[in-house]
């Protein structure tokens, strides 16, 4: 359903909004860790515990360590069954 | 060199640079820094800057700055622009040396005291050096200079000795058992002074370190821990909890045997933890306990008395001694509760807080009031009781207190105290918006995570009666 799905990457944009603290208008597709300002690894693991409480999921070792960018946290949220894409 | 590497047989491997992917063995890095080091010629001694990251480059400079008898002050090359000048111009050091060249040191090197930039045959290694030749000396014994806390900026530096870097890096290498098959990865930045001694106590025994500059969430970072195989993994409390949500079982490390914490009290249950981690696979955890101030290490918990002394911070180093002073008198008696005082040839020789004081001698005569209070058990084993200083661990990072207030001071009125992982900041101004615009200004000047200041707006700040801030009654409302 588009009002929901559109809601889900709405939820995980202003979960990386509050985190790390860009600019709501900021391209999303941007954003890397390591490079972005913001995102340290004190960001990251504030960012997995903020997206784990969002979305009701776990995240396992290795979709911590490979969350990365924005673009990878799409595709980690998206393989624990949430639905983004329209 | 510092630590006479000639001992080490040419061909064992000594730094691997993680971003180069390259080995560089024993006989290679004596070559570079043998070339750094003549590049670093000057008519006296001399006092170099050497803005670091974790590469083979900075490690060159180092030790080259050592070897040419210069006293070295160790930077993090990622202090904005603004902190690195007032650093400069305060101590105007006569050679700015870095692993990268950015437009920050150009214009940098325009202003006082003025400096040529010079190329080195080598990539990577950049320099400048100062254009007059200072009146001021530099101690004799004097070696290397530690910030006291790594991220504001502070010109406050603690002088240590070439004995001081030496004393501690054995004693370290002797308990830790460390030896030439042995290899780190740099999970601390090497400008902090436990990220120093692992460097340290690495290059003193032969064994090797892998420099990187990726970060424990970094898939980087344990890509390059499994594939040079690395043995031992350092880090702080914050470090701690990042790994137990990580999960060392499920990183997939067979060559890790050796686990070290310091820089903050972990948990008693994380200590339990990790011991139990490590035990499972025949390997060591060890807590420990330190300040820049004493180069590096004062205590270390052997990991055989894990889990009979959770919660403690072991025994002094060898070569050092504790007590703790009660009313005035040093003891070592059980359940005493004092101040800790350490005594040892790797207590600093003292600050400095300008370029004058670089040629001041010993005013310590090797023994450290830490600022932390404890008590010895039975055995003789240290438990901390709290902290009687004014500064706080966030995130790892050791912040001054009062550093913080003066940067906010400029707005009115201010407070800070610590609690927990956060620092609690009582304003007697300022809206929400304000807190928000100051917070992201702490975060990128501290560089630390916003969320870890806390704001709150105050009618008055409490007082006690002879006029200073009541600390102690803010730190009850938190």
């Amino acid at each position: 359903m588009p009002a929901n799905t559109m809601s889900n990457l709405d939820t995980l944009k202003s979960t990386f909004v509050d985190v790390i603290g860009v600019d709501p208008a900021i391209d999303f597709n941007s954003l890397v860790y390591g490079s972005t300002p913001g995102w340290d690894s004190v960001a990251h693991m504030a960012l997995v515990a903020a997206i784990e409480g969002s979305f009701d999921i776990m995240l396992p070792t290795d979709d911590v360590i490979d969350m990365s960018s924005f673009a990878k946290a799409k595709e980690i949220v998206a393989k624990h069954g949430v639905a983004l894409d329209a | 060199m510092l630590f006479d590497t000639e001992r080490q047989p040419a061909q064992s491997p000594a730094i691997h640079d993680a971003a180069l992917g390259k080995w560089f063995t024993y006989g290679e890095l004596r070559e570079l820094v043998e070339r750094l080091a003549q590049s670093l010629a000057y008519p006296q001694k001399a006092l170099a800057f050497c803005f670091t990251r974790n590469d083979l480059a900075s490690v060159a400079w180092y030790l080259a700055a050592v070897q040419a008898g210069h006293a070295v002050a160790l930077l993090d090359e990622g202090l904005t622009r603004e902190f690195k000048a007032a650093l400069i111009s305060s101590y105007a050091p006569d050679f700015i040396l870095a692993s990268v060249d950015t437009t920050d040191y150009a214009t940098i090197s325009e202003e006082r005291p003025g400096y040529d930039s010079a190329s080195t045959p080598e990539p990577r290694n950049y320099f400048w050096r100062r254009k007059s030749v200072p009146v001021q000396t530099v101690h004799a014994d004097l070696s290397v200079l530690l910030s006291t806390s790594g991220s504001t900026g502070s010109p406050k530096f603690v002088r240590l000795s070439g004995k001081n870097v030496l004393s501690n890096a054995l004693s370290i290498s002797q308990v830790l058992e460390i030896d030439a098959p042995d290899r780190a990865i740099s999970s601390l930045p090497f400008h902090y002074s436990y990220g120093l001694s692992v460097l340290n106590t690495h290059l003193l025994t032969g064994a090797s370190e892998v420099m990187t500059n990726e970060g424990l969430t970094s898939p980087a970072f344990w890509n390059a821990f499994r594939e040079t195989e690395c043995t031992s993994f350092a880090g702080v409390p914050y470090s701690y909890q990042i790994m137990k949500r990580l999960d060392v079982d499920k990183l997939n490390l067979p060559s890790l045997r050796v686990m070290t914490q310091a820089g903050g009290r972990l948990h008693k249950d994380l200590v339990a933890h990790f011991h139990q981690v490590m035990a499972a696979r025949s390997g060591r955890f060890y807590v420990m306990y330190g300040q820049t101030e004493a180069t590096a290490r004062i205590a270390i918990l052997p990991s055989q008395f894990l889990p009979e002394k959770l919660g403690s911070a072991g025994l002094a180093i060898p070569g050092g001694s504790l007590s703790v002073r009660v009313e005035g008198r040093l003891t070592t008696e059980a359940n005493q509760v004092g101040e800790l005082v350490y005594t040892g040839p790797n207590v600093m020789m003292g600050y400095a807080n300008s370029r004058e004081d670089l040629s001041l001698g010993d005013a310590l005569g090797g023994t450290l009031e830490t600022g932390d209070s404890a008590h010895f058990d039975e055995e003789g084993f240290i438990f901390f009781e709290g902290r009687m200083k004014r500064d706080a661990k966030v995130f790892g990072l050791r912040v001054n207190l009062d550093e913080v207030e003066n940067l906010l001071r400029v707005h009115g009125p201010t407070a800070v105290v610590a609690g927990g992982e956060n620092l609690q900041i009582y304003c007697e101004y300022g809206e929400a918006e304000d807190f928000a615009r100051y917070r992201q200004d702490l975060a990128a000047k501290l560089r630390v995570h916003h969320s870890a200041f806390k704001f709150h707006r105050i009618e008055q700040i409490p007082t006690t009666p002879s006029g200073k801030i009541n600390y102690p009654a803010l730190t009850a409302k938190t």
